[in-house]
C-alpha cells in the first residue's frame, strides 16, 4: 500500500498538473492512484461552510454603534469642560469607579452603559469605571448575577476566583471565597479559572469549589432566582445553608449534620417556612425556631 | 479582489462603505480559514467579528493595503487564544450532484458511504494539512495563496498537501 514517491510534494504537484507525462504514467500504474483519484473527485463536491456576509456585516455595525457613542466635542465645551474640571477640583482626578450593591435578601436590576443588562443576586456586588466602559467592557463581580450582554466588543467579568467573557450572550456567574459557577443560558462563553480555560455553550454549567471542577448541564431559560426561587444542582448544603442566609438575613447553628451531602432542588424567596420545609425536609433534617437566635439545624 | 487594490490604495478604512468592501471581501475566506482549523461555526464567526472590530477600531492605523494581513494576525492570535484544542468534528452539508442519479443503486451507496468517510478522516486529518486541504479543495486556493496566509513557504504548503493526501489514503485504504 505504500508509494515511493520521488519526493515530498509529488502529490500536490500532480493535483496542480506540474508533473511530467512520464511522471503521470508511472503514478497511474501505482496501487494507490484509484483512491488518490477517488479521495480529491470527492472533496470536490464538498460544500464551502455556511458563512452569512449580510448577517455578519449588520452585527458588526451594531457592535460598532455602542462603540462609537462618543460625542462630538466643539471648542467651547472645551472651555466649559475646563471650567467643570477646576471646580470638580480634586474628584475628577479619581477614576470614578460605579458601584452596584445588592444586600441580604434584595436583588437589584440595572443596564451598563451599553444597554447590557444585569440582575444582582441576594449580597452581591458589581464595580466598573463607567467613563472606560466604550473602549473595554470590563467589571468586577463578588457574588452572583446574571447578564443580558448587548452584542459587540468583548465583555469581561472579574471576579477572585476567575474571569468570563463574550461577545454577546446571557449567562450567569456566581463568585464567592473559594467557590466560583458560571452558567451560560445563550451564545457561547469563555471561563478561565486558574491555568484552564473552558468554553461553555447554551445549557452549559461549570463549576469550581476548592480547586475542583464539575460540569453539567441543564435545561432552563434564564435562572430560577431571578423568578423568586433559588435552584441547585447537586450542590453541598454548605452553599445551600448559605443561600438561605443570604436571602432570608438568618443564620444557622448545627447539631449533627453533614454539610458535605449534596442538595438538589430549590427554595422560594418569599417564604422562610415553605423554603426551610423544601430544602430540609428531603434531606431528613429537622430546624427549629428559637426567635432572634440562629436557627437550629439537627438530626435524631 | 486585486483590482480594487491596485486602484484605490489610499482609501481609509474608516468610511463605512470602504470598511464594508474590505469586510465583504475578506471576511468569508477568513471564516472558512478559522472554520477548517476549528470546526466550529459559531466559534470561527466570534472570531472574524472579532478581528473585524479590532480592524475598525484601528482603522486610522491600518492602511487600506494592510487591512488583509490585519485581521488574518489578529483572527488567528485570537484563535490560538481561545482554543484549549477540543477534538474536531468538521460538518459539511454536501451537494448532492445530479450525474449519480445515473448510476447503479448499489453505487449511489458505495459512493455516499465514501463521502462520510472522507468526512471523518478529513475531520482526523492533523489541523495544518486539514486547512491547507479544505482551502485548496473547497475555497479552491492556490498554493501560493495559501502560502500567504498562512505565513509559510510554498515549497511547504505543497509538502503539507502531499501529506494530507498520503494521511487520507491510508485511512480509507485502497478500494
Amino acid at each position: 500500500m505504500q508509494n515511493n514517491f520521488t519526493d515530498e510534494t509529488f502529490l500536490a504537484r500532480w493535483l496542480n498538473n506540474e508533473l511530467s507525462d512520464e511522471e503521470v504514467k508511472a503514478f497511474e500504474k501505482t496501487e494507490g492512484f484509484y483512491t488518490y483519484k477517488r479521495i480529491v473527485e470527492t472533496s470536490n463536491l464538498l460544500e464551502k461552510p455556511f458563512f452569512d456576509k449580510k448577517k455578519a456585516f449588520q452585527r458588526l455595525l451594531q457592535s460598532r454603534m455602542v462603540s462609537k457613542k462618543k460625542p462630538v466635542i466643539t471648542l467651547w465645551s472645551y472651555w466649559l469642560a475646563a471650567s467643570v474640571a477646576i471646580l470638580v477640583g480634586i474628584f475628577a482626578l479619581l477614576p470614578s469607579e460605579s458601584i452596584y450593591k445588592s444586600l441580604e435578601g434584595e436583588q437589584l436590576a440595572f443596564n451598563l452603559p451599553d444597554g447590557s443588562k444585569v440582575k444582582l443576586n441576594a449580597k452581591s456586588e458589581i464595580s466598573f469605571y463607567e467613563k472606560k466602559w466604550n473602549d473595554k467592557r470590563e467589571l468586577n463581580l463578588e457574588g452572583e448575577a446574571y447578564f443580558k450582554v448587548n452584542p459587540g466588543s468583548k465583555f469581561t467579568v472579574h471576579t477572585k476566583c476567575g474571569d468570563v467573557s463574550v461577545l454577546g450572550t446571557e449567562f450567569n456567574a456566581h463568585s464567592r471565597n473559594n467557590y466560583f459557577e458560571v452558567l451560560c443560558f445563550e451564545g457561547r462563553v469563555k471561563v478561565d479559572f486558574m491555568n484552564d480555560t473552558i468554553i461553555l455553550k447554551a445549557g452549559d454549567a461549570v463549576r469550581f469549589m476548592d480547586e475542583d471542577k464539575e460540569s453539567w448541564i441543564f435545561t432552563q431559560q434564564s435562572p430560577s432566582w431571578t423568578k423568586g426561587e433559588s435552584t441547585f444542582e447537586n450542590l453541598p448544603l454548605k452553599e445551600v445553608v448559605k443561600a438561605l442566609e443570604r436571602h432570608y438575613k438568618i443564620h444557622f447553628e448545627f447539631k449533627n449534620i453533614d454539610l458535605k451531602q449534596r442538595f438538589t432542588g430549590s427554595f422560594t424567596h418569599d417564604n422562610l417556612e415553605l423554603a426551610l420545609k423544601s430544602v430540609f425536609y428531603p434531606m431528613g433534617i429537622k430546624y427549629k425556631l428559637r426567635g432572634k437566635k440562629p436557627i437550629l439545624l439537627y438530626r435524631k | 479582489m486585486e483590482e480594487l487594490d491596485k486602484t484605490n490604495t489610499n482609501l481609509s478604512l474608516c468610511k463605512t462603505k470602504v470598511f464594508e468592501k474590505v469586510f465583504n471581501l475578506h471576511a468569508p475566506l477568513l471564516h472558512n480559514f478559522i472554520y477548517y482549523k476549528c470546526g466550529d461555526s459559531d466559534v470561527s464567526e466570534d472570531i472574524v467579528q472579532e478581528a473585524f472590530i479590532k480592524l475598525w477600531e484601528n482603522c486610522k492605523k491600518v492602511l487600506f493595503l494592510k487591512a488583509k494581513s490585519f485581521v488574518y494576525t489578529v483572527a488567528k492570535n485570537l484563535f490560538l487564544n481561545h482554543v484549549s484544542h477540543q477534538k474536531v468534528k468538521l460538518k459539511y452539508h454536501q451537494e448532492i450532484p445530479d450525474e449519480l442519479n445515473i448510476e447503479s443503486p448499489e453505487y449511489i451507496m458505495e459512493e455516499s458511504e465514501f463521502r462520510v468517510i472522507l468526512n471523518d478522516a478529513i475531520a482526523d486529518l492533523p489541523e495544518k494539512q486539514r486547512v491547507v486541504f479544505m482551502l485548496n479543495r473547497i475555497d479552491k486556493k492556490t498554493y501560493a495563496e495559501i502560502a500567504v496566509m498562512m505565513d509559510v513557504s510554498v515549497k511547504a504548503i505543497e509538502k503539507r498537501m502531499h501529506q494530507a493526501l498520503v494521511i487520507l489514503r491510508e485511512k480509507l485504504g485502497d478500494v
